[in-house]
């Protein structure tokens, strides 16, 4: 396909990666849903590297299961080109190189996404993976939009981050916007830590070689015999955890607390019937711990700049301005991870951070953000989330009129970044957005990351 | 980041032909506009003349988008007059397809920033949104 058949007709068949955490989805747009969606680990064996769940799924004495991110953002970018390469090859007919090759790339990335990873992302898109053309969309945009709205507050549970971020006619909002570490993985965790605290050994599907119904807390004998499997630490690790996330999905709620039990069975047959702590584990998520917000300084002084660029509601442009200046002072303090801890990260649970970053906007669009509050990702599914929210706003806003958006659509709640990027590509007249090439080429990525993408 | 959507010529003039009609007795009142099957442009669905408020708000569909633009009048406090404030509607009910919400929302800006002295901004995925009183507050208020 020739660049002029790619832009010429009204539909254009674009490729959507949308690099999660948790999962890297990637597939067609206008599809209403991506036809792939991976794990963000990277599979290590010697120098080899592989991707993929069922890659994940066998065992193999050496084999080292390793994250791609951390704290949202790419953590090692060969790998992750790797895992986007394979994912999109996935999503490809026959699994074919060449014909993505032919299409124009959209991926989405968060707003605190650094310089360094954009730069890297475009080199991947435009050099490595050769398309004609590239795009890098917000995911907080990409939401918003999807929900029908242009202005809204965007809060996105996903798996190591809980972010809260202001849009403004289409434009995330830097300053003011907020992110925890009290997300899906921070769940899990938790969980962990209460089954631990029960004497509850998790061990995963592999492990188990048979297995009898019993319940530990009632004090039965256990009737399993586990499996002598040869393998690293890491993998028994990543299995664990996929029992846990499992044993979080059914058993997590939050809201009034009430005791109604309901029942996991572990893979050795541990049938672990729970209460009232189901509530306790998914409180973890809207609760602050003050003892290790050492953020608290840092954060005063951002609320009172903030006002500056959050006043220029009506002219994006100047937003975009101040916002990329600012981006590139974060850019250079995030060089040491020391600073990255106390950077922006806080230790507040979802209602606080939400609040908080209300506060930090300006006072005229507070109205408008507080009635467009727009739910995703992932741990938003814990049942009763939505709720909770809500009431939390409502008791702590008073003066506010509080409106949630949540759709009851699982798919679209998981995957609503990568849905607006998919139908927004899906436009002939989004031509116009596409980084080409030639522009990549003309300009250098310095000038093409500054220009459009900060 | 936009569609890259764009607007009709005709979308504007009805607009200036709402912002000179100035409440006169027969010229219109409303516009309300949508995206053409193509994709490619936002146009003019309708304008006109609605005898009150209420019948205006009859006009946004109850499971599509659509923009729109009204000439509000008000009366103000104390019997002091009245006062007319061009406001411009976001209409993207909740129950509407992810799809057609995306496609709206993305490119509302177009259109948006081609139309000057709007005074405020509706956003509104139910009708409660844009019934009578909650618009008022915010006109009274003169913040959107
Ligand atoms: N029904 C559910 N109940 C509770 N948690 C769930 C449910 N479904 C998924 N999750 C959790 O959601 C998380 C993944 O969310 P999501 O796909 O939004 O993350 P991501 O976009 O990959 O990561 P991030 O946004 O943090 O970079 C995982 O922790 C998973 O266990
Ligand atoms: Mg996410």
């Amino acid at each position: 396909m020739s660049q002029g058949q790619v832009y010429g007709g009204d539909e254009v068949n674009a490729i959507v990666l949308d690099p999660g955490s948790y999962s890297t989805r990637a597939g067609w747009s206008a599809e209403d849903c991506p036809s792939i969606t991976e794990p963000s680990v990277c599979c290590v064996r010697g120098n080899s590297k592989k991707f993929g769940d069922s890659e994940a799924s066998i065992v193999k004495p050496d084999k080292q299961i390793e994250q791609i991110m951390k704290d949202g953002v790419v953590n090692d970018f060969d790998a992750a080109s790797e895992l986007w390469m394979y994912t999109l090859c996935q999503a490809s007919p026959h699994r074919s190189v060449e014909y993505l090759m032919e299409s124009p790339l959209l991926i989405t990335e968060q707003p605190w996404n650094p310089l360094a990873t954009q730069k890297k992302t475009l080199e991947f898109g435009l050099e490595h993976l050769n398309v004609p053309a590239i795009y890098l969309a917000k995911s907080p945009t990409l939401s918003v939009f999807s929900a029908g709205r242009g202005t809204g507050l965007v809060v996105d549970v996903g798996e190591q981050v809980a972010s809260v971020t202001p849009v403004l006619d289409g434009v995330c909002l830097r300053k003011p916007a907020r992110k925890s570490r009290r997300a899906g993985k921070f769940l899990s965790e938790k969980v962990l830590e209460l089954l631990k605290q029960k004497n509850i050994d998790v061990h995963a599907t592999f492990e188990v070689s048979q297995k009898k119904p019993y319940s530990s807390l009632n004090g039965d004998a256990p009737g399993f015999v586990l499996r002598d499997v040869e393998c690293t630490d890491s993998y028994r690790q990543y299995h664990r955890l996929k029992v846990v996330e499992n044993f979080k999905e059914t058993m997590v709620q939050v809201g009034e607390p009430n005791d109604t039990k309901r029942m996991f069975e572990l893979p050795d047959g541990n049938q672990i019937e729970l209460g009232a702590e189901r509530f306790t584990l998914g409180d973890a998520l809207f609760d602050s711990d003050l003892t290790t917000d050492t953020n608290e300084s840092s954060k005063t002084t951002e609320s009172t700049e903030t006002k500056d660029s959050t006043e220029t509601t009506e002219t994006t442009e100047t937003t975009e301005t101040t916002e990329s200046a600012e981006s590139t002072e974060t850019k250079e303090s995030t060089e040491s991870t020391e600073s990255t801890e106390l950077n922006g990260w806080s230790a507040k649970g979802l209602g606080q951070l939400i609040v908080e970053s209300l506060n930090a906007c300006d006072v005229d669009v507070r109205p408008n953000l507080a009635n467009n509050i727009i739910i995703t990702g992932g741990t938003s599914l814990v049942q009763g989330f939505t709720e909770r929210v809500n009431q939390t706003l409502i008791k702590e806003l008073p003066m506010l009129k509080i409106r949630v958006f949540a759709s009851g659509n699982v798919t679209e709640r998981k995957n609503s970044a990568w849905i607006g990027g998919s139908i927004l590509s899906s436009l002939g007249t989004f031509h116009q957005l596409w980084v080409t090439k030639q522009e990549y080429e003309d300009a250098g990525v310095e000038q093409i990351c500054q220009k459009r993408f900060r | 980041m936009s569609s890259g959507i764009g607007v009709h010529d005709d979308s504007l003039k009805a607009f200036n032909e709402l912002k000179l009609g100035g409440g006169k007795k027969d010229s219109a009142n409303y516009v309300i506009y949508r995206i053409n099957d193509d994709k490619t442009e936002i146009i003019v669905e309708k304008k006109g003349r609605a005898a009150d408020y209420d019948e205006f708000v009859e006009l946004l569909p109850e499971n599509e988008c659509r923009y729109a633009c009204y000439d509000f009048d008000y009366e103000l406090a104390g019997g002091a007059g009245k006062r007319a404030k061009l406001i411009f509607y976001t209409w993207a009910p909740d129950t509407t397809p992810i799809r057609h919400k995306m496609v709206y929302a993305s490119s509302r800006d177009a259109l948006r920033r081609a139309l000057n002295g709007v005074a405020v901004d509706i956003q509104g995925a139910d009708y409660s949104e844009v019934d009578y009183d909650t618009v008022l507050s915010k006109v009274t208020l003169g913040k959107s």
